[in-house]
């Protein structure tokens, strides 16, 4: 074992050609012949398609094809097949894509797409869940009940419902009528978007001997591959996707998108190589953004502050499409109440769908959403009660021998919730429940928030790893698991470094993923990543020590019970001296005489979720949740309460990851979720004018946390292990944009005294709220 | 990336490019004057401008002249933001060009763009206007100069084909500036309003950006002004009118703004008589 390696913040494998502009991304991919895409997208947020004219675009010098929605039969979709690749004879959204321009250059397509005509015959668009759910409400989906879907996901055909999941746990309504304090909040998220630094890219090619070949900016090249088979009816030793390195994804890109339209403009000009970009407008609207949604939390609770109960409705808006949001309203409901002790629960969360931008993965999955109405709900009941909000969540921290909203107990690799509270309560300084002034004009205020995530993910999700050598000793490491920025890649390289006893410059990462010569690997989501993949290359490292303890046990004529693999050696253990260097066994060991002997070492690894079930239709009792990453965090905001501006000041983090892998980059995850939250409470998501057209689709107008936003952050690590973890470690990629916008609404609704239910949380916001206050 | 196709002119002198630009008028093909691009590239590639032509005017060398001559400054349209906010002899007024966008555009976006181009903020505008600044500006008969306050209502007023060749700055070494912008989320964004205070010798100047569809300015006596009973409410009442909704803010809280900036200005300007 190198002891050194676990622990250590090693510089990331790929930073130094990052840094360097050296990476290829799949953008950078050229050949030749390589013909390009430009889309054509909808002004409108819902009308049908009377006309389309292309022939003027056809006739446009280089163009080679147009491709519109009724040259297409099919509908695909991850869970619900509800989505035609080019829309077909309605639009649902503003900018979904009407036309696709095939041409010579990126410049010859853009400049057809300027030519098609379309004809709309323009609806009135839903634009809210609300809307949605009334009982006179159009219908979106009106063929729901012909959609394919799978087996956890339940359609409501005949109303905007694309799926239901339901818990019912306890008796809610015996806990309400015995509650001495109840309070209800009603929340409001718009849509929004991932805003990651590359857009998206795919490039499909089909071969002449029926091979189908993709480069995508991807998160999961193996959902891409298994779908493309699945919707196209083709065979999956033929489908080959190789996904580069990624420039951001934070889940935009863990399900299929361009990769399908790439695939069907290439079948349009004859299998030759077509690249699909997306120009920053359309990566925002054209490809899925964040969900939004609209909650009502009750909650019930004795004097003391216990909790009794939650009852709670999470109305996810999915925009046009439902894509990764019926699994986005399935995982709020399996972590609905928040990472608390709650005996009695009962959730409605519904996908549902409007006329707005569709929704994929986002990071946090669902739970930054329903903790922004559970966090605010928690600190209204600590005012009611007149407790302080960080005494309140400790006596509620969920623990070990609990039970989860679906009914699973955690066992002793949970994390410990209430030293996390403490040491965000310490970190800010304490007296969260107080308010300063600060001067003539402002106020200092904090708020907390507490925050929980397991992956939602198949009951099969896997991993593997295969380890081969270098004629010196090294090794190279090939995994499933793509380089989306978050460093997992490296992190797995630590735990080979370690286990096999060598140095972490000597394993050699395989940066690119691709589907015929990588192990299979569900996704690189749900902060999985590592966990699975690390857990698979240490079993690869295990097997690739058995098979050179098999040679030298030869060699050194010694039992390989006797022998230890360590500091690039294989040797006797009570006379080190006796030993070879792995470089003489790594690829067959020949003796002096010339005799050859066993052959190259090649280490396999695999992992598979154990012991996951699906959940009860009618009440969510089921087991669908690996592992438990949970904690605290909180901010300390500076609120100018004449103008309703105010700033960001602190922002700290309290988390129990079980085991620190790499320090730097854990942070860096960690600061870097914070920022993202910031960011989605504060300025992101989606404006719609009164037709549903968004009005802030571009990068002037959408704003993002810059650098000189930063408020001072503090991360802490708790590591109560996780015993079936790599060195007792869990996942933390999503958690800590999870308790942000909980975190700031509590503290900016202490500072002025009124609360706050709406995100993005403006100056002008919080001025209104201030005339209220003063009314 | 802009992907449709128009011609490009780089003219090296002044003549050259109004009568390029007279020429496109006649034939009535779309053709912009242009300098740092901010604007032109962003709008083209949008599809909101259909220019087929761009004159570009970083050919003419005196454009990118900036000097100090005797009780002038002389800054030629195309010198960029950046560097007008770092001379010298225009410190005084720094304040207000630094609130521009971020450094990395005010290196390209030019004094020329910022007061004439299409976007209606022209910060940039309200000191010049304040010190009573002369334009230059080509056309028929070349180069002819006004006094800014005269020819800038709303906008620049230009006939068809002229630009501007650069401003004159009357010479200040100090100047009693308040200067104070807010955004509606952070900082590198268009202002909600931005509110220009500068007392000269016998008048106030107040002015300001993105309060209504255009920049807002007014001159108010010493006078006048001393014999206001409510010099805030009068100032408001000034501009109240014009207040604008957009995207990045409502009119009730511009009003606001308004209210509160104009209290700030007064209670904190920097000045020995009031």
């Amino acid at each position: 074992m190198n002891s050194n390696v676990i622990g250590n913040s090693t510089l990331r494998k790929e930073s130094l050609d990052k840094v360097t502009g050296k990476v290829i991304y799949g953008n950078d991919h050229n050949s030749p012949g390589l013909l390009h895409g430009a889309l054509k997208t909808s002004p409108h947020a819902y009308a049908k398609i009377k006309e389309i004219h292309k022939e003027d675009a056809e006739k446009m010098p280089g163009v080679k094809a147009v491709l519109i929605g009724t040259d297409l039969k099919e509908n695909i979709g991850l869970y619900l097949c509800d989505k035609p690749p080019i829309a077909r004879d309605t639009v649902r959204h503003f900018g979904e894509v009407v036309a696709v321009v095939i041409a010579d250059s990126v410049e010859k397509a853009r400049a057809a797409v300027d030519v098609i005509q379309v004809v709309y015959e323009k609806m009135d668009p839903i634009l809210s869940p609300k809307e949605a759910l009334e009982a006179d409400a159009s219908i979106i989906h009106q063929e729901m009940a012909t959609y394919s879907h799978i087996k956890p996901i339940h359609p409501e055909p005949g109303s905007n419902v694309a799926s239901r999941s339901k818990i019912r746990k306890g008796d809610v309504q015996k806990a309400f009528t015995e509650a001495s304090c109840v309070v209800e909040t009603n929340m409001v998220i718009p849509p929004g978007d991932h805003v990651a630094m590359e857009p998206r890219v795919s490039i499909a090619e089909i071969k002449s001997t029926g091979e189908l070949h993709i480069t995508s900016s991807t998160q999961a090249p193996f959902v891409v591959k298994n779908l493309m088979c699945h919707f196209f009816g083709l065979e999956p030793g033929k489908v080959v996707v190789t996904a580069p390195m990624v420039g951001g994804g934070f889940g935009g890109k863990a399900g299929i998108q361009l990769e399908g339209l790439a695939y069907l403009m290439s079948l349009k000009v004859g299998g030759r190589a077509v690249k699909l970009v997306n120009t920053r407008e359309q990566d925002m609207l054209a490809s899925p953004g964040h969900i939004g949604l609209e909650s009502n939390v009750k909650i019930a609770a004795d004097k003391n502050g216990k909790l009794l109960g939650m009852d709670l409705t999470y109305c996810f808006n999915s925009g046009a499409y439902a894509d990764y949001a019926v699994n986005i309203s399935r995982a709020a409901a399996i972590s609905c109440t928040g990472p608390y002790n709650v005996p009695n629960v009962k959730c409605d969360s519904m996908c549902v769908y409007t006329n707005m931008p569709f929704a994929t993965a986002y990071r946090g999955f669902g739970h930054i959403e329903m903790a922004f109405g559970i966090e605010k709900a928690l600190d209204e009941l600590a005012d009611k009660l007149q407790m302080d909000p960080v005494e309140l969540r400790i006596l509620n921290s969920i623990k070990e021998g609990d039970q989860t909203p679906v009914q699973s107990v955690l066992n002793s690799s949970t994390g410990d919730l209430k030293t996390c509270f403490k040491r965000v309560e310490d970190m800010l300084g304490g007296s969260v429940g107080e308010v300063q002034e600060i001067g003539k004009e402002w106020v200092r205020a904090k708020g907390v928030a507490g925050f929980w995530k397991a992956p939602a993910m198949p009951t099969n999700t896997d991993a593997g790893a295969i380890l081969t050598f270098n004629g010196d000793g090294s090794c190279n490491l090939n995994t499933g698991v793509v380089e989306i920025g978050q460093g997992s890649k490296t992190g797995i390289a630590q735990i080979v470094a370690d286990t096999l006893g060598i140095p972490i410059e000597k394993v050699h990462v395989v940066m690119d993923v691709n589907t015929r010569t990588s192990p299979s690997d569900w996704a690189t989501a749900a902060s999985r990543g590592l966990f699975m993949g690390a857990l698979a290359a240490h079993e690869a490292c295990l097997d690739a020590i058995e098979q050179i303890k098999e040679v030298a046990s030869a060699v050194l004529r010694a039992p390989k019970s006797a022998l230890v693999v360590k500091d690039e050696r294989v040797f006797v253990v009570d006379e080190p001296t006796l030993g070879l260097q792995l470089s003489e066994v790594a690829l067959g060991y020949v003796y002096p005489n010339g005799n050859a002997y066993y052959g190259q070492i090649i280490g396999k690894g695999r992992y598979i979720t154990k012991h996951l079930t699906d959940i009860d239709k009618e009440t969510g009792k089921g087991h669908p949740d690996l592992e438990w990453t949970l904690g605290a965090e909180g901010v300390e905001v500076d609120v100018n309460v004449r103008t309703g501006q105010y700033k960001i000041v602190k922002a700290v983090c309290c988390i129990d990851v079980g085991k620190v892998i790499n320090p730097d980059l854990a942070r860096g995850q960690i600061v870097g979720g914070m920022a993202m939250g910031m960011g989605y409470t504060t300025m992101e998501g989606f404006k719609f004018n009164s037709r549903g057209q968004v009005t802030n689709g571009t990068l002037r107008d959408y704003k993002i946390m810059r650098l000189g936003d930063q408020p001072e952050y503090k991360v802490e690590f708790l590591e109560t292990p996780q015993l079936d973890g790599p060195h007792g470690a869990r996942g933390l990629g999503e958690q800590s944009v999870i308790g942000m916008p909980g975190a700031i609404v509590n503290a900016l609704s202490r500072a002025i005294g009124k609360g706050l239910y709406e995100i993005p949380i403006t100056s002008e916001r919080l001025y209104k709220k201030l005339l209220e206050v003063s009314s | 990336m802009i992907s449709i196709d128009f011609d490009y002119y780089k003219p090296e002198n002044i003549n050259e490019a109004y009568d390029l630009m007279r020429r496109f008028k006649t034939e009535k093909t779309n053709a912009v004057y242009y300098a740092g691009g901010t604007e032109v590239v962003s709008f083209i590639r949008k599809g909101t401008l259909k220019a087929k032509a761009v004159i570009d005017l970083k050919g003419i060398p005196e454009m990118s002249k900036m000097y100090a001559e005797g009780e002038w400054v002389f800054v030629g349209a195309n010198v960029s933001l950046s560097k007008v906010a770092d001379f010298k002899p225009l410190e005084p007024m720094k304040a207000i060009f630094n609130k521009i966008a971020d450094r990395t555009i005010r290196n390209s976006l030019t004094i020329g763009g910022n007061i004439c181009g299409k976007l209606a903020y022209r910060e940039a505008v309200l000191p010049l206007l304040a010190s009573e600044a002369h334009v230059l500006i080509a056309g028929a008969e070349g180069l002819s100069e006004k006094k800014l306050s005269e020819c800038f209502d709303k906008m620049l007023k230009l006939s068809e084909g002229e630009f501007v060749y650069g401003f004159k700055i009357p010479r200040r070494d100090k100047m009693s500036i308040y200067s104070r912008r807010i955004e509606s989320d952070i900082p590198i964004d268009y202002p909600v309003i931005h509110l220009v205070g500068i007392w000269e010798e016998n008048r106030l100047f107040v002015g300001l950006s993105g309060f209504a569809g255009f920049p807002l300015y007014k001159w108010i006596d010493k006078e006048q002004f001393a014999q206001w009973e409510q010099p805030k409410e009068n100032l408001v009442k000034e501009f109240a009118s014009l207040a604008k909704k957009d995207d990045r803010s409502g009119k009730e809280y511009r009003l606001h703004l308004l209210d509160y900036l104009i209290e700030d200005m007064l209670g904190g300007l920097e000045h020995d008589q009031l």
